[in-house]
């Protein structure tokens, strides 16, 4: 029963994606706004210093989607915990890497016209969550009440791996670190911390295709305020393979 | 001894059974590795199969297990919570179970059992073989087993993602499935074969651990060493003989299975070691029963093939002998009758081919040998010469005619013709004269036999014999006379006409003998008697026979001596009257006969004459007096040699040739020979007997007249002849001694012959007031008992020496 009613979404699923649900990117779009006015009014009475990432994979290539934090190594007041979103869109997480801050409050939404499953069995957070599809009418009622249902707090530091339980192929990671200041490296591999309080950090870069030892992917620094570091990281190990393919029709 | 028959036989067979030995043993040794080779490429095609067989079964195996890896509610077992290990056990046992799987583990990434469904106590401790833990599926190419628990398993790990898309696995899931002997038996009838997984431990000991074979079999699989991984190998286990190959179950390069080096280096070398793991060998086996039993068939086939060929062979190889030693035996059996001396043997000579050839061969043999016998018959029986039949087949008709007659109580009548003088002719004119008066003779007397019945027989030289058989003695007298008219008739060659005379000696039986052989030597006798009184013609005389018999012995005997060298010669010298000197020796004759002791040259002298032997015994004489008067004459004494010559001598034209050429051998010089002849024997035949005596005189040599006094012939006569010497006889020289009578006639002789020029020798000195007589009567020389004995030459040369070469002073009265 199962099967079969999982093949009929997946039909459904191809001949509904055309339209685009609006009001979810401008739900994300306001929640984005909050968090930013919110860290300029914590982050205002200090200098701050730049951290810049140059990440570059053994063959020469960059490697986007890394995170790359510093955790302060001094004794200090962290901001409270921005929230953030992991949604399902196209049979896959978006993002794929999400770095949260401890305590942070993820909520997990569901863009496709399909059911998804997610589950973590990382120790830092065993969670299971059943997520409806998204069948396109009375979406903000729905989507209110799944904000406050479908959404959990990480309190614990760690990687929490989250897969699909329907998809098998659906892989994406949350990052959760004790510290407000973490960036992604975009396409080019490059990650930019722009306000890091000056003090004395640990500079970590993290992705979970990286196999390098642990002493590379990570430095102690001293940041002066309005100064720049330039972290310019080549990897040596290979990287792990990327499984997290959608397999296409032929497969099956 | 073997027949050609047998020998054709076996030598056939021999070689048969060399070919088909050869071809049985090829098609056998060809069969045999071909049903060897068969077996071998079952064996290694069920191989394959059984490669085949259990990679496939580890991809199934892991596919169960990657599958496994997704569930969820196993993950959940796993994952949710982590303490709870009894459920996990039941969880996972569970789905082991669902996978057909007899043994199911997790292992964590450092190598450490979280769950083990087959052994709960392992949790915790080290899995054996970390090598296993890799995601490159090596249970994908090659067979692999495991020891695990003193059992051997296939086994394969799945690597647990967690989520599954996770980059980097965070458990193993293994499954195993056990080969057990129900396994090595559906293995092994899916390849056709018997299986055994047999484990190798890490000293090199080997244990059977499952196999489809059952009791001592199996047993005995365990002691096979690693020599069966390298090839097939024939086996015996049990009652079953089988080849056998082994397949070591050890992953690609044979490594995954029973290391301990861990690729991921530290964290499982942390981990506590239990055992040092053993690894799992296959071994794979097919009975050659089957095809050994259809090789056991065909070998059957092919000997009794062999046999009934060998049978037909030896049939046709007897008939085919046959055919040749049948002819073969026939020839054989002909020529056995033709030695007999049978040659009215029929042959097979319409037989074609070569035994056919070999009879009209063999029959122009017999032909040959038939010819050439009676040629050699006739050899044996007839006359060279004359074609006559010879002395063995007169004896034979002889002895014919003699028991022809016993029958009819007739006569039969054997003569012997024997021509007079007919040596003369063969010396005077050769034997090519002589042989062609013998054949016109012998012509001659056959045309005369056939005539009247009678068989004639030339027994040799001018003998001839005729038989006359069943006659009268009258018709006896009458033919012979009638074939002496037929021998005396004139005979003529291109030359010279010749007349000849024979004597007829004639036996009859049965009154004179009463076989062949004595009649002819009876007829012999008579013959002999006839030649020596002239006769002519003589019939046999038993009186005469015993004389005649001795005679011809002796002059047989004589014959032989003379060949033999057995005479010797004495010497009695001749003294000068006037100085006492010998100036001559007379060799005379002596024959010591074996078993008559010495014979008197007065007894075989005159016999010698009759029969012409003397003339064998003069040449003989003549050479060794000539031998020894040269030695003499080397040793210096030169002494002259008188030798007497007989009336036979005189009449031979060849003796002054002959004396030449023997003085000439002996270097002996002619004045010192003295050739003395007797008064007869020079009258006899005068003329001849003057030209030869007067070649002799020519050359050198002195001639002597010996017995002086005894013919009648005159002073007159003897001046015709050339003659120096003259030797009063003795008879007159004895009476000399007696009475005075004799002493005029001597006196008178001397003076005579002085006048004509001669010397004279006095004979029959006994006395020294003869020899003083007849010096003072002038007599030159003297020669008798007085001066000397006739002594043989060492005992004269040594007298020689004594007297200083005087024998004698003569004493003058």
């Amino acid at each position: 029963m199962n099967g079969t009613h999982w093949r009929v979404n997946r039909f459904q699923y191809v001949v509904s994606d055309g339209p685009r649900p609006i009001i979810a990117t401008l739900r994300v779009a306001a929640l984005a706004a909050a968090l930013l006015a919110s860290s300029l009014l914590v982050a205002r009475p200090l200098p701050a210093a730049r951290v810049e990432l140059q990440l570059q994979q053994p063959n020469g290539r960059p490697l986007a989607g890394a995170v790359l934090y510093a955790l302060p190594l001094d004794a200090r007041r962290l901001p409270p915990p921005a929230a953030a979103v992991m949604d399902q869109r196209d049979r896959r997480f978006v993002p794929q890497i999400l770095p949260v801050q401890t305590g942070a409050a993820v909520s997990f939404s569901n863009t496709d016209s399909i059911s998804h499953h997610v589950y973590s069995f990382s120790p830092a957070k065993r969670f299971e969550l059943y997520l409806s599809k998204n069948e396109g009418r009375a979406g903000g009622r729905r989507g209110d009440r799944g904000r406050e249902q479908d959404s959990r707090v990480f309190d614990r530091p760690g990687v929490v791996a989250l897969g699909c339980n329907i998809h098998d192929w659906m892989l994406a990671y949350i990052l959760v670190i004790d510290t407000p200041w973490f960036a992604k490296a975009d396409a080019q591999g490059r990650a930019v911390l722009a306000d890091v309080p000056a003090g004395r950090y640990r500079l970590v870069v993290w992705h979970p295709r990286i196999t390098d030892a642990e002493s590379l992917l990570q430095r102690e620094v001293q940041l002066a305020a309005g100064g720049v570091e330039t972290w310019r990281l080549a990897l040596r190990a290979p990287l792990l393979p990327q499984r997290d393919q959608e397999p296409g029709f032929k497969d099956y | 001894m073997r027949s050609l028959q047998s020998r054709i036989l076996v030598v056939f067979l021999a070689l048969l059974l060399a070919v088909l030995g050869v071809t049985i043993f090829t098609v056998w040794r060809a069969t045999y590795r071909q049903t060897v080779a068969r077996i071998r490429d079952e064996l290694l095609h069920g191989r394959e199969v059984f490669r085949d067989k259990l990679v496939s079964r580890q991809r199934s195996l892991w596919q169960v297990a990657e599958t496994l890896t997704k569930d969820d509610a196993l993950r959940q077992a796993i994952f949710t919570d982590p303490g709870d290990e009894e459920s996990l056990f039941v969880a996972l046992n569970n789905h082991r179970l669902r996978a057909g799987a007899e043994l199911a583990l997790l292992v964590d990434l450092d190598g450490r059992t979280l769950v083990d469904t087959l052994q709960p106590a392992n949790r915790g401790r080290a899995f054996p073989y970390p090598r296993l833990l890799v995601p490159e599926r090596p249970f994908e190419r090659e067979p692999l087993a495991v020891m695990l628990d003193g059992r051997a398993y296939q086994l394969v790990a799945a690597p647990y993602y967690v989520p599954v898309s996770a980059p980097r696995p965070t458990l193993w899931l293994l499954l195993g499935r056990v080969l057990d002997d129900a396994a090595a038996r559906e293995l092994g009838s899916l390849a056709g074969l018997e299986v055994a997984f047999v484990e190798v431990q890490n000293g090199g000991a080997r244990r059977v651990v499952s196999s489809s074979l059952s009791g001592s079999a199996r047993q005995q699989l365990g002691a096979l060493g690693d020599a069966l991984l390298q090839k097939s190998h024939g086996l015996r286990l049990g009652e079953q003989d089988y080849l056998a190959v082994a397949m070591p179950l050890r992953g690609p390069g044979g490594a995954i299975a029973g290391s301990l080096v861990d690729a991921r280096g530290g964290a499982a070398a942390a981990v506590p070691r239990t055992a040092v793991p053993s690894t799992v060998d296959s071994v794979l086996m097919r009975s050659t029963a089957t095809a050994v039993l259809d090789f056991r068939t065909l070998s059957g086939q092919v000997f009794w093939i062999a046999l009934g060929s060998v049978l037909l062979a030896a049939l046709g190889t007897a008939l085919i002998a046959r055919g040749i030693t049948r002819p073969v035996r026939t020839l054989e059996q002909a020529a056995r009758r033709l030695a007999g001396g049978d040659y009215a043997v029929d042959l097979p000579l319409s037989d074609r081919g070569e035994i056919g050839e070999l009879a009209r061969e063999f029959g122009r043999m017999q032909q040959g040998i038939r010819e050439r016998e009676s040629a050699i018959h006739h050899l044996a029986y007839h006359d060279d010469l004359t074609g006559l039949p010879n002395r063995n087949r007169f004896r034979v008709e002889v002895g014919e005619a003699i028991a022809a007659a016993r029958h009819g109580h007739g006569r039969v009548a054997v003569a012997l013709l024997d021509l007079d003088r007919f040596k003369d002719i063969n010396d005077t004119l050769g034997h090519h004269v002589g042989d062609r008066l013998l054949m016109q003779l012998a012509k001659r007397l056959e045309a005369a036999a056939a005539e009247r019945g009678l068989v004639v027989a030339r027994l040799g030289g001018d003998e001839f014999a005729v038989l006359l058989p069943a006659l009268a003695l009258r018709q006896t007298e009458q033919a012979v006379a009638e074939l002496r008219e037929l021998l005396s008739a004139a005979l003529e060659t291109e030359e010279l006409r010749v007349e000849l005379q024979a004597s007829i000696g004639i036996a009859l039986f049965p009154d004179h003998g009463g076989d062949p052989a004595s009649l002819l030597r009876q007829a012999e006798v008579a013959m002999y008697g006839a030649k020596e009184k002239k006769l002519g013609l003589a019939f046999y005389d038993a009186s005469q026979d015993r004389h005649s018999v001795q005679r011809l012995t002796l002059m047989g005997e004589l014959r032989r001596a003379i060949e033999a060298d057995a005479l010797h010669l004495c010497y009695q010298p001749k003294v000068e009257l006037s100085s006492g000197a010998p100036v001559e020796v007379e060799a005379l004759v002596r024959w010591r006969h074996p078993r008559l002791g010495a014979v008197s040259p007065a007894d075989f002298v005159p016999l010698a004459e009759q029969t012409g032997v003397i003339r064998p015994l003069t040449r003989w004489v003549l050479r060794r007096a000539l031998a020894e008067a040269a030695a003499w004459r080397s040793g210096g004494v030169p002494l002259g040699v008188a030798v007497n010559l007989s009336a036979l001598d005189l009449h031979d034209r060849e003796l002054p040739r002959r004396l030449a050429a023997d003085l000439d051998a002996a270097r002996v010089p002619a004045r010192h020979l003295v050739l003395e002849v007797t008064e007869s024997s020079v009258m006899a035949d005068a003329e001849t007997a003057r030209r030869v005596l007067a070649e002799v005189v020519e050359m050198g040599v002195t001639v002597s007249v010996d017995d002086f006094g005894t013919g009648y012939s005159s002073l007159a006569q003897l001046r015709r002849l050339p003659v120096q010497e003259l030797k009063v006889d003795r008879s007159f020289v004895i009476e000399m001694a007696r009475s005075e009578e004799a002493a005029p006639i001597v006196r008178a002789t001397i003076e005579m012959a002085h006048s004509l020029g001669l010397r004279v020798v006095a004979e029959g000195v006994e006395s020294g007031a003869v020899a003083a007589r007849l010096r003072e009567m002038g007599c030159d020389l003297a020669q008798g008992n007085y001066f000397g004995e006739p002594v043989e030459a060492a005992e004269l040369l040594r007298r020689l020496g004594t007297t200083g070469g005087v024998l004698r002073p003569v004493e003058l009265a």
